[in-house]
Order: C-alpha cells, then sequence, then structure tokens
C-alpha cells in the first residue's frame, strides 16, 4: 500500500475539513493539529469518538441498564484491526484496494470508514473521524513502524 | 397544560429497544423520537452502542386505561446514521422505507427559551421492567449549562427515570422541542457501587438534563436532511 503524500507533506486542517463530518472535526482537530500526538491521544480521541469511552461528570445517563449478554467492546480496537489488514497485510478484503496502487489520504480514510461501517451495518460517516485519525496516526508513525508495532502476537 | 404536548409528539416518541438476533428477541434501552418525515429519529448516544442491532416499537396513544405491560409488539429496525457522543445524541434511520408525519415548525433553539419557561417531555421509564407506558411529565427550566465534555444543557426541576433517556424535551409556551433528554445529577457521581435491589444508591436527585436540540439538528444536517 502507498500514500500519495508523507506525514509532513499533508494539509490536515484541509483534510479534517474535507472528509469529516462537523461534529467529529473539534475531537479530530485538537489531536492532529498537536505538533507532538501520540498513539495514546489518538486511542482516547478515538474511543471517545466512538462511545467506547464517555465522559467522567456527575450527570447519570438515564438510559436503561442494557441488559443481559452486552459484550464491552472496543470499537476503535477493532477500527485499527482494519487498519492492520489494510496497510499491513495481503488479505483478500481490501486486494482492490491495494492492486489500485497508490492511494489519497482521503480515499484511505473512506475506505477505512466504510468498512467499519459495514462491519455494523452503521452509516461509514460515524466513523469518518475515528478513521481520520488512525490514517494520520500510521502516516506519522510510517506504514513499517506501525506494521511492526500492531503486528498480532 | 400538557395536552397539546401529547397531541403533537407522544405518538413519535417511541420504546427504543436492543435486539437480540440469536434469540429472537429484544431489551428495551430508552426512548427515541421521530425527528423527519423520511423516517428518522433523535436519541441520547449514550443509549446506543454502535455495535448493537436496534430496533423502535411505537405504542399508540391512547385515551382508554392500558396495561403496564404489552403482551407482544411490533418492532422496526433501525439503523445509526449519525453518532455524536461528546454531544450525546444519534440520529436513526428506520430501515423500511417509509414516510411518517411530523408536527411542521417543530424544533425550537436555546434563544428564544427563557429560564424559568415550563417544559414538558416525554419517554418511557422503566421499560426494561415491563413498564410500557407512555410517561409524560413537565419540568422548569432551571438553568443552562456546559456538561463535562462541552455540551450546551438545560438543567430541569425534575427527577427522570432510567428508560426516559432520548425522548423529547418540548417548551410548553412554544409547543417546539429543544432538546434530547440525557440524565439526572447524581450526588454521588455517575458510577455507583453500590445497588440495592438492581438500583444503584445515591444517584437520585430531582435535577435532570437535556441536551440542546441544535446538536440533533447538526447531525440531522450531516446526513442530508432539510431540517
Amino acid at each position: 500500500m502507498k500514500f500519495d503524500l508523507t506525514f509532513d507533506q499533508i494539509d490536515i486542517p484541509s483534510v479534517i475539513n474535507d472528509v469529516v463530518p462537523q461534529s467529529q472535526r473539534k475531537a479530530v482537530a485538537a489531536v492532529l493539529t498537536s505538533d507532538s500526538f501520540t498513539e495514546a491521544d489518538v486511542d482516547a480521541a478515538g474511543m471517545r469518538l466512538l462511545g467506547d469511552m464517555p465522559s467522567a461528570s456527575f450527570i447519570l445517563p438515564t438510559g436503561a441498564p442494557l441488559g443481559p449478554g452486552l459484550k464491552k467492546g472496543n470499537l476503535f480496537a477493532h477500527l485499527k484491526a482494519e487498519a492492520y489488514d489494510l496497510f499491513c497485510t495481503n488479505s483478500d478484503v481490501y486486494a482492490s484496494e491495494r492492486k489500485d496502487g497508490t492511494q489519497t489520504v482521503k480515499n484511505l480514510i473512506t475506505i477505512l470508514a466504510t468498512a467499519a461501517g459495514g462491519t455494523y451495518s452503521v452509516s461509514a460517516a460515524v466513523f469518518t473521524g475515528a478513521a481520520t485519525l488512525v490514517v494520520m496516526l500510521v502516516l506519522k508513525m510510517g506504514l513499517n513502524a506501525y506494521c511492526k508495532a500492531h503486528a498480532p502476537e | 397544560m400538557l395536552q397539546q404536548l401529547i397531541s403533537s409528539y407522544a405518538a413519535g416518541t417511541v420504546i427504543l429497544v436492543k435486539l437480540e438476533e440469536a434469540t429472537r428477541t429484544f431489551h428495551p434501552i430508552g426512548s427515541a423520537f421521530v425527528c423527519h418525515g423520511k423516517g428518522y429519529l433523535l436519541t441520547a448516544a449514550h443509549i446506543v452502542k454502535l455495535d448493537m442491532k436496534l430496533g423502535i416499537i411505537v405504542q399508540q396513544v391512547t385515551t382508554d386505561f392500558q396495561p403496564f405491560t404489552i403482551p407482544e409488539a411490533q418492532v422496526f429496525s433501525v439503523s445509526i446514521a449519525g453518532f455524536d457522543a461528546a454531544n450525546d445524541v444519534a440520529l436513526l434511520k428506520i430501515e423500511e422505507p417509509m414516510t411518517v408525519g411530523v408536527p411542521d415548525g417543530m424544533f425550537g433553539n436555546d434563544a428564544e427559551t427563557a429560564l424559568g419557561e415550563l417544559c414538558g417531555y416525554v419517554g418511557f421509564p422503566f421499560a426494561d421492567r415491563g413498564l410500557h407506558v407512555r410517561h409524560v411529565a413537565s419540568a422548569n427550566l432551571s438553568a443552562k449549562v456546559i456538561s463535562a465534555s462541552g455540551a450546551r444543557q438545560y438543567q430541569l426541576d425534575s427527577m427522570i427515570h432510567e428508560g426516559c433517556s432520548g425522548g423529547p424535551l418540548v417548551n410548553i409556551r412554544t409547543g417546539r422541542i429543544i432538546g434530547v433528554m440525557a440524565g439526572r445529577y447524581a450526588p454521588s457521581g455517575a458510577s455507583p457501587s453500590v445497588f440495592i435491589g438492581g438500583r444503584p444508591v445515591g444517584t437520585d436527585s430531582a435535577i435532570s438534563y437535556a441536551t440542546c436540540i441544535e446538536y440533533g439538528l447538526a447531525l440531522m444536517m450531516e446526513a442530508g436532511l432539510e431540517v
């Protein structure tokens, strides 16, 4: 998989404005426009965007208890696993995207968000902010470094 | 006083359920309300998880006496079309193509809503425990606040019960929806550690919150809907 740009060449605000839904831009920009964002920053922001990490407060949410059989999933972890599949493996799932050769950053965000949305039958827009965070993380770390760091044990 | 609220919004406020496909059962998780004629609803984001299969149950509005628990129900599948966890709103779409009736000019805003205004809200408290009866309540708008995540919310002098999250908050004077019910103030914090009879201790107060409807309208516009 090849990117059209390196991390330093990307106009991050432009990518955010073009791709990320308005309701998610502030959270994404808060991380990506920082000079020294880390994977921990990305993880925290991504989990909050996807509802994996509720804000601590004195307000008790008054939905009903979620009932039996609820698995406490980490959707952001799933998104990062999809990114590993896309960028670091030769799996069939993303064979056509890899065959297309060099991809734009915006295309890659869309590919990842669409895949995640399809998995859960949810609009891809819901995952776009989190997908932007993951793709930028891959670019910042470098493809080889990201793949090595996230290889399954 | 609340008759206009009931006639305008009661029928469009529904029970939101989590579907268990393996057992073909459902579990009520909160409330939602119709926000657009193309079959969209708004609810509170904290009610849902993105990996849930969701449905809604529409309860007919009746002036007759009714049982607490309905023996069976028709469930309409819905999917998540928008999700704003920070501001605690989510947009749902009824999967079966349908058009639904909605009142004209149904949405208000915080500029036209003054402190002390009488409001009303609709929801289905304790539906998970078998109370499948629509609940309509009134509350005075006592303050406008900013939540820990930066969301603008209305503080109300009412005790919202579990299951009412996701229902509409209506300005009685204007007849328009101004918020999405979210939660209540918990003196011991929102993560209780002591439970009696399955109910958390130290989380009751007559101070409740609704998130400003503007965040819901933003999700609707992101989904390409006219508001």
